[in-house]
């Protein structure tokens, strides 16, 4: 599958995340992590099955805007 | 989560984010992942403080939990009761959320509100929300049509019946489904706009959430209609009860004969609405009504009412001028 659109930039964050040690308890997707933002605020941030299977890409294009491809593995 | 929260669920705020797997995952997850050293999408949560899961006896509990109107919990040596669980469970069943609750209570949680002493639920963690976009014929086990008046609250969880529910979460769980009924479906699509580009599944998710939202208002039309006609006689004591201040004193007629509030007027459309989601996907054997109105002896017809000063005038028609006569002759044809 691949798909683009102008629109997946307003989708994704802008936030820059890093990951903390503390463990995660419970939950049943295969990543599951804590993460704090830049003003140290905590969330918790999982990744499913089929975003691990997925390629997907943020790719700028020629006029600078950024799509989102998605290609299944 | 934005279909939960435009419903009037608390939820947390939610993003997506790339991120790069550590060495460790990569070399775990290497048969999985295509590309392991891509970047994947994180559905990113923001915690929100004093949040508590329901946890894992939330289930079992809450069916045994007495005769009593809530479900209680004991925060801080205070027992307080569970609000939004109805509410919550009605746009369950609409997103067709089959893990809703979770197995372990671990999608749902609460807040303690310590100024208003209750607990409020936060739904967090939609993942299985949504999941008619593929086909469901291999798992009917977790499909759940509307109409079976019930949730799916965990994958290996018996569902949960509306009637079930404690009376509280009933009521919140029908005036959720009015305000549903009340949604447009530009609210909801706006929801999508964002996405509906990217794949055309989220057309496909779009198109099946808006029909389940009839199939859902149908499934409980008894409830939303008398819900809707206890405001509606509401509204009509508190006219009543405004106009019995004026009795014994002279009043303008008009007062009388004013038009129905706006808000009578809306719950008047959406009782419409009911039943046109209703006649549409009511099964055959179920009855159909039909509205025929009725002569009303008081209503006087247009001709008549026109006809009568005309004939009163004409008994003195010698003292008519012309123009009145051509008037009054246009008013009949009229």
């Amino acid at each position: 599958m691949k798909a683009t659109s102008k629109n997946s930039q307003s989708v994704i964050s802008q936030k820059k995340f890093k990951t903390t040690d503390s463990e995660v308890q419970g939950g049943s997707a295969p990543i599951r992590k804590w993460f704090l933002d830049e003003n140290n605020t905590e969330w918790f941030g999982k990744c499913s099955m089929s975003s691990l299977a997925s390629n997907t890409l943020l790719e700028s294009t020629m006029n600078g805007t950024t799509s989102l491809i998605l290609k299944n593995a | 989560m934005r279909l939960y929260a435009l419903f009037g669920i608390t939820t947390p705020e939610t993003t997506l984010s790339f991120q790069s797997l550590s060495p460790q995952e990569q070399q775990k997850f290497a048969s999985i992942a295509g590309n392991p050293k891509i970047p994947k999408i994180f559905i990113m949560s923001r915690v929100l403080e004093g949040f508590r899961v329901l946890g894992k006896n939330f289930l079992s509990a809450y069916k045994q939990n007495g005769s009593e109107n809530s479900y209680f919990f004991r925060v801080e040596g205070e027992k307080v009761p569970l609000r939004g669980y109805g509410r919550v469970i009605v746009v369950s069943i609409l997103v067709h959320d089959y893990d809703c609750v979770g197995n372990s209570g671990g999608n749902m949680g609460y807040i303690f509100r310590s100024e208003s002493k209750y607990a409020e639920i936060v739904k967090i963690d939609p993942g299985e929300a949504l999941s008619f976009a593929e086909d469901m014929t291999g798992v009917p086990e977790l499909a759940n049509p509307p109409t079976k008046r019930e949730a799916r609250i965990g994958t290996y969880q018996s569902p949960l019946q509306y009637s079930q529910l404690k009376p509280n979460d009933q009521k919140e769980f029908i005036q959720a489904a009015r305000e549903i009924l009340e949604m447009p479906d530009a609210k909801i699509i706006d929801v999508f706009q964002d996405f509906l580009g990217l794949d055309k599944r989220f057309g496909t998710i779009l198109n099946a959430l808006l029909r389940r939202k009839e199939e859902l208002l149908s499934a409980f039309s008894p409830e939303v209609r008398t819900l809707i006609m206890n405001q509606i006689a509401k509204l009509k004591t508190q006219k009543a009860e405004e106009l019995m201040t004026t009795w014994g004193k002279s009043m303008d007629p008009s007062l009388l004969v004013e038009e129905e509030p706006k808000e009578q007027i809306g719950l008047i459309l959406q009782n419409a609405r009911l039943e046109a989601f209703r006649f549409v996907h009511a099964g055959p054997e179920e009855p159909k009504f039909f509205q025929v109105p009725q002569k009303n002896r008081h209503f006087v017809e247009e001709s008549r009412y026109y006809h009568r000063p005309k004939g009163v005038l004409a008994s003195k028609a010698e003292s008519l001028d012309a123009p009145l006569l051509a008037v009054l002759d246009l008013v009949n044809q009229t």
